[in-house]
């Protein structure tokens, strides 16, 4: 197992290598510098900022610079906040972000394996029809309209909670539902759909058999076998929560990457943007890896499977 | 069943409850909650919360649509570095109401003859926040730091009108060149190149604001990075400042005007989104916030709601290396063609209003008169549809055409794109025979093609860059940098020259306000609206004065009267 | 013999879109401490729902009991609450299934789902539950059992699984265990290892045991009795010798003749002709009656009651009945009766002609 870790850590880090890379001469080939757009610059002074900024050197030489210094972990200044470093700019909104997307991903996948158990366990009952009624919403409008309905409905004529910002946990819970909603839909069909096939399985007529109550045979037997193609779906799942978020992080006024990832692009800040793909990559890989290790403790016949005698 | 259904229960029950647990946290205004925060103007920030509010009390809690790029005053480019710099920096004049110098930093001043030589003599108990005085050596650090070329201060050639400024920036003299003396601790003596109208106004701008030698140098990297890395002079200071969330400006308690400033506190957070700026203004968490024209409907019966001018200007520009744009039928017709109010009214929707005029309304007047600079000539090529046609077909003989395929160059935003829709759909409607397409691209692909001159219309905008009509006027010399549209009359170009050389004062302006009617009769180019923005203002602010350029409002004299 | 089960007349249909399908319609006998008795029957016969419905394991809805009692211990099965049954499942009353492929969790240690049965029953602790279990799983003849309790099914060869999946039903010394073809998945020389084991462990814990099979020769290696069903019906029931040498019922003797022999001198193998009974509209008569070439016209009419043939042998045919007219039974089934041998000479497919 740890052989089989260490050569998945090794890997993610050539793939880091490759992403930041392509990021880099992706970015190059975007027409102008940063400094093009601002009108009142005269040719002088777009001069010199290019040359504080490294954009005049030849193209290898840029990224090697850039290389190098990545893998010391300076990340460069940022163009748009003089004189601030990538790192530290980073460090400072990714809390928001991380503690959104996390809280995200838990409440949707467990609020998403709860509905869809139920909804399988009560086939074709009001139970049923609702767990679906849910997800087909959850998965077709979009987080935003959520969000700006939640914002207003329960925000502003209810007052239940803030309107917008983060300042504590009664700040995150209106961010989160909105955001959990897609991820709640898509656990709640794969668990429905997963757990009515588990859930006619001889092995579970056999746990009947052995006298086990249904709660039992349900949690025991039944979920741990359906939860593991949702296990597979996490990955990217959790991939779509970084880009989905940049929309709440506006709305709701929450002081993390996913807006700055934006702008940093508007205002082609490449320092920002370069350092932001590297962390988001960084997370997704680090997502990925933590999968298959979930992956192979849930499954057992993945696990042996690579390195059994 | 019965089991199973109820352990599923008590999970998500569970699950809820955390959230229910969160919530407990408040919804509403809690005392020990940061005062930048859900502080409501009515609860008193300073005493107990159980106190009633007799004494109302100035807190001020505002959005900002986004984190402030810089605090270093040399560096600033937007409005929101403005802003905020206006709010705890002083130079040494500042804006008052209806942008009037007023005294800053320095409590007087004297002009030479010539008009080229400022001697400001700085007051005394005009101190930085850790209790040194402003000196003039302030000045002479900062403003040599900001035509310092590797300083690389993008806005430096604000400054271009003092003595060798222009040579500094250009690299070819040393900033210790620069036109600015210290008599004594107290007394600037500023040398110009030529006589500046408005070089009082110009003090105010942020860029000339000053900044404590010792203490910047010992910042070094650091300085303006974090509120600990600042010193202030201004009406308020930064006691607080969280990146991307928001900053906390308090009274400056050594202020030399204090007495003069009445609100205690300035609460800002940063929100994008405007429908979120809405909700809070409904919820009573923030005082003012600005609306959209989807907005503007809703609230314009609202007594808080409230339309402000700005001094920016949409035009169309004219390129006449297009040989039917070089012919001035043509252009006339399209000055013409236009119905600017179904823009405004309609589509724009947020006090926008029609333009005819080189310079914007409402933004200079008169030195003796105090005539609005537009006055004296009035408006040009209102919308007309018929001497549209008129104009239109002279100008499709005279280049022997029956019919003409034109470009417009615009922006690719939802305002841009509608607006340019509308334009193109008048157009075709007035003048029979052309063909409109509509180019839209990002704001800096459009400059490239500006400064190539790869266009045939294009929607171009321009606001002020300085408190003087010179601002819009001087764009259309020939083979200046914003022209680019190989416009070229020399009667204009000499004009411009005199008032940038030896007129000052009345003769200046109306020597201005010709060159403005000459370019406006050649139909160089068609202006077509000015920018409002609608904003909500809770009515109990009171002074809170809006800027032409520069910052949006500034704080010093503003309050809250319930 | 005591009696340890007794099913009295029972009928359990299931409620479909197509209509209910009467899958058992009156079912009566008895299970003997000590005995094993055999259930065969074609499938569609309801000898696996029968069983199952003995362990209520039918899932109502769609299933219901429409009538009938199951007797044991003092109580009716058939009216016992979900949660009564609870205690009776793996405890009292055992079961394993067909495959022994899928009828292990995949994802849990073999030796957590002994002990699971153990904890719940017995209320053994952690470890005195691994320790019997190491226990069982060495009584079936499983080798390093210490070793192979920490593993996977899917470490398991077929065999294997089905020896843990008898471990794991006798883990709390059941008085009956319910075979659902056990063997039927399971190769011919496992098959005949498993069942070895199974009449071992009954000797040695005196489980009683029902064993629903459509194999014949296996019936005759494990019965004490057996009982024929068809249509949702029991049609024959005695001791394994009355079945085999002394059968009644047309049906049985088409059953009989359908084993393969290795002596068969022709190639064809024989087989009832027709098909099953539709059990949403079963037949008026005797469900056999269409494919029976010895049916009376009254089979078409009414169902045969079961007739005695002696105190353990009954058979529903109206062949039975003293007005009946004498009918000889297939030469196959002579031969049976007088070599009282099997399979040394198989039927011939000549001999129905």
């Amino acid at each position: 197992m740890a052989k089989y870790i260490l050569k998945r850590v090794a890997f993610s880090f050539i793939t880091l290598l490759i992403i930041a890379s392509i990021t880099f001469f992706l970015m190059k080939l975007m027409p102008g510098t940063p400094f093009t757009a601002q009108e009142k610059l005269t040719e002088v002074q777009i001069e010199i900022l290019n040359e504080k900024y490294n954009l005049n050197d030849p193209v290898p030489v840029q990224y090697a610079k850039y290389i190098g210094n990545m893998l010391k972990g300076d990340l460069g200044v940022s163009f748009q906040f003089d004189n601030r470093n990538v790192t530290d700019l980073i460090l400072d909104r990714i809390g928001p972000s991380a503690h959104l997307g996390l809280q995200t991903l838990i409440f949707g996948a467990i609020a998403g394996i709860i509905f869809g158990v139920i909804a399988a366990l009560k086939q074709n009952t009001m139970w049923d029809y609702g767990s679906t009624f849910l997800a087909v919403l959850g998965k077709s409008i979009p987080n935003f309209v959520f969000a700006g309905m939640l914002q207003y409905f329960i925000g502003v004529k209810l007052g239940w909670f803030p309107v917008a910002f983060w300042e504590g946990p009664s700040y995150t819970v209106m961010p989160t539902i909105a955001n959990a909603m897609f991820t709640l839909a898509v656990a709640a069909r794969f668990m429905r759909t997963e757990m009515i096939e588990v859930l006619s399985s001889d092995y579970i007529v056999t746990a009947k058999a052995k006298g086990l109550s249904s709660a039992v045979v349900t949690i025991k037997h039944g979920l741990r076998n359906g939860l593991i193609p949702l296990v597979t779906v996490l990955g990217p799942l959790a991939a779509g929560l970084l880009t989905g978020s940049l929309v709440i992080e506006r709305i709701f006024a929450i002081p993390g990457l996913g807006e700055q990832f934006v702008r940093s692009i508007t205002t082609n800040d490449f320092p920002m943007i370069m350092g932001i793909t590297l962390f988001y990559s960084v997370f997704l890989i680090f997502v990925i890896l933590l999968v298959d290790i979930l992956y192979g403790i849930i499954d057992p016949r993945i696990r042996l499977a690579g390195g059994n005698k | 069943m019965r089991k199973t259904k109820w352990s599923f229960l008590l999970t998500l029950m569970l699950v809820l409850s955390v959230f229910v647990a969160a919530c407990s946290g408040g919804g509403e205004a809690t005392p020990e909650e940061t005062p930048a925060d859900e502080g409501t103007t009515t609860e008193g920030e300073a005493t107990t919360p159980e106190e009633p509010a007799s004494d109302v009390a100035q807190v001020l809690n505002v959005l900002e649509t986004a984190e402030i790029p810089t605090m270093d005053t040399v560096m600033g480019t937007d409005a929101v570095a403005f802003e905020w710099g206006n709010a705890v920096f002083e130079g040494l004049y500042a804006l008052g109401e209806n942008a009037q110098p007023v005294p800053g930093v320095a409590e007087s001043h004297e002009v030479s003859e010539d008009g080229k030589v400022y001697t400001f003599k700085l007051r005394e108990d005009a101190v930085w926040s850790d209790g040194s005085q402003v000196v003039a050596d302030d000045f002479i650090f900062t403003w040599q730091k900001v035509v310092n070329p590797e300083t690389g201060s993008q806005y430096n050639f604000i400054m271009g009108d003092i003595l060798n400024a222009n040579s500094i920036m250009a690299g070819e003299m040393t900033p210790d060149q620069l036109g600015v003396k210290a008599i004594d601790e107290t007394t600037l003596e500023v040398t110009l190149e030529q006589p500046v109208d408005y070089f009082l106004s110009l003090t105010a701008f942020p860029v000339y604001f000053p900044q404590k030698r010792e203490f910047v140098e010992a910042q070094g990297e650091n300085y303006a990075l974090e509120v600990e890395n600042l010193l202030f002079n201004g009406p308020f200071v930064m006691t607080e400042w969280k990146h991307e969330e928001g900053w906390v400006l308090k009274k400056n308690p050594n202020y030399w005007d204090k007495d003069v400033v009445k609100l205690e506190e300035i609460n800002i957070k940063v929100v994008k989104d405007v429908a979120t700026g809405v909700n809070l203004y409904d919820t009573g968490k923030v005082d003012r916030a600005g609306l959209t024209s989807e907005f503007v409907d809703k609230y314009r019966n609202d007594p808080a709601f409230t339309t402000i001018e700005e001094t920016v200007v949409f035009w169309f520009k004219m390129n006449q290396e297009n040989e039917a744009l070089a012919n001035e039928n043509i252009r006339k017709a399209i000055a013409l063609g236009v119905d600017r109010q179904g823009l405004t009214d309609v589509i724009l929707n947020n006090g926008s209003i029609p333009a005819y005029t080189a310079v914007p309304k409402g933004f200079v007047s008169h030195p003796e008169t105090g005539e609005e600079f537009n006055d004296k000539y009035g408006n040009f090529y209102e919308f007309d549809a018929d001497l549209a046609l008129e104009h239109w077909n002279k100008g499709l003989e005279e280049l022997g055409l029956t019919e003409l395929s034109l470009e417009i160059l615009g922006g690719d935003t939802e305002t841009a794109k509608k607006s340019d829709a509308y334009f193109k759909d008048q157009l075709e409607k007035h003048l029979p025979g052309l063909t409109v397409t509509l180019l839209e691209v990002p704001f800096k692909q459009r400059l490239e093609l500006d400064e190539t001159q790869q266009y045939d219309l294009q929607v171009a905008g321009w606001g002020p860059d300085y408190l003087d009509a010179m601002t819009f006027v001087d764009l259309w010399v020939t083979g200046g940098g914003h022209n680019m549209m190989s416009y070229s009359n020399p009667e204009f170009d000499q004009l411009i020259e005199d008032s940038k050389t030896n007129l000052t004062g009345v003769e200046r302006f109306e020597a201005m306000q010709e060159a403005a009617r000459i370019v406006m009769e050649d139909a160089a180019f068609s202006p077509l609206y000015q920018r409002a923005r609608a904003v909500l203002i809770q009515p109990y602010i009171k002074d809170m004065f809006v800027l032409p350029f520069g910052p949006d409002y500034t704080y010093k004299w503003a309050s809250i009267e319930k | 013999m005591e009696k340890i089960l007794e099913v009295k007349n029972m009928h359990v249909s299931f409620d479909t879109f197509g209509g209910e399908v009467q899958a058992v319609r009156g079912v009566d006998f008895d299970l003997n401490k000590g005995e094993t008795l055999a259930i065969v029957g074609e499938s569609g016969s309801g000898k696996s729902v029968t069983s199952k419905t003995i362990m209520r394991l039918i899932p109502t809805p769609p299933g219901r009991i429409k009538e009938g009692e199951i007797l044991f211990g003092g109580k009716d099965l058939a009216k016992l609450s979900e949660k009564e049954m609870q205690k009776i499942r793996g405890k009292d009353i055992s079961m394993i299934f067909q495959d022994p492929m899928t009828s292990l969790n995949p994802t849990m240690k073999v030796g957590k789902q002994i002990m699971e049965g153990l904890i719940k029953h017995q209320k053994l602790s952690s470890s005195a539950a691994k320790e019997r279990a190491i226990e069982l799983l060495g009584l079936v003849g499983i080798p390093q059992p210490e070793v192979r309790i920490n593993q996977f099914p899917h470490q398991f060869s077929g065999g294997m699984r089905q020896r843990v999946v008898i471990a794991i039903a006798l883990a709390c010394n059941p008085k009956i265990l319910l075979a659902d073809e056990p063997t039927t998945a399971l190769d011919v020389t496992i098959q005949a290892q498993i069942i070895e084991l199974m009449k071992d462990l009954q000797k040695k814990m005196n489980t009683s045991i029902i064993f629903i099979t459509h194999d014949l020769g296996v019936v005759a290696n494990v019965a004490d009795r057996v009982a024929v069903m068809y249509g949702g019906k029991i049609v024959e029931i005695g001791t394994v010798d009355e079945i085999f040498y002394n059968p009644q019922h047309p049906y049985t003797w088409g059953l009989l003749s359908s084993m393969p022999s290795l002596d068969a001198k022709e190639d064809e193998l024989f087989a009832i002709p027709g098909s099953p009974p539709d059990l949403i509209n079963p037949p008026k008569g005797d469900a056999f009656a269409v494919r029976n070439q010895f049916a009376l016209k009254i089979d078409l009419e009414k169902e045969p009651p079961m007739f005695k043939v002696s105190n353990t042998h009954y058979a529903a045919t109206w062949l039975l009945h003293e007005n009946a007219p004498k009918v000889e039974p297939p030469p196959y089934i002579k031969r049976l009766k007088e070599t009282k041998q099997l399979s040394k000479s198989g039927a011939k497919a000549s001999d129905h002609k």
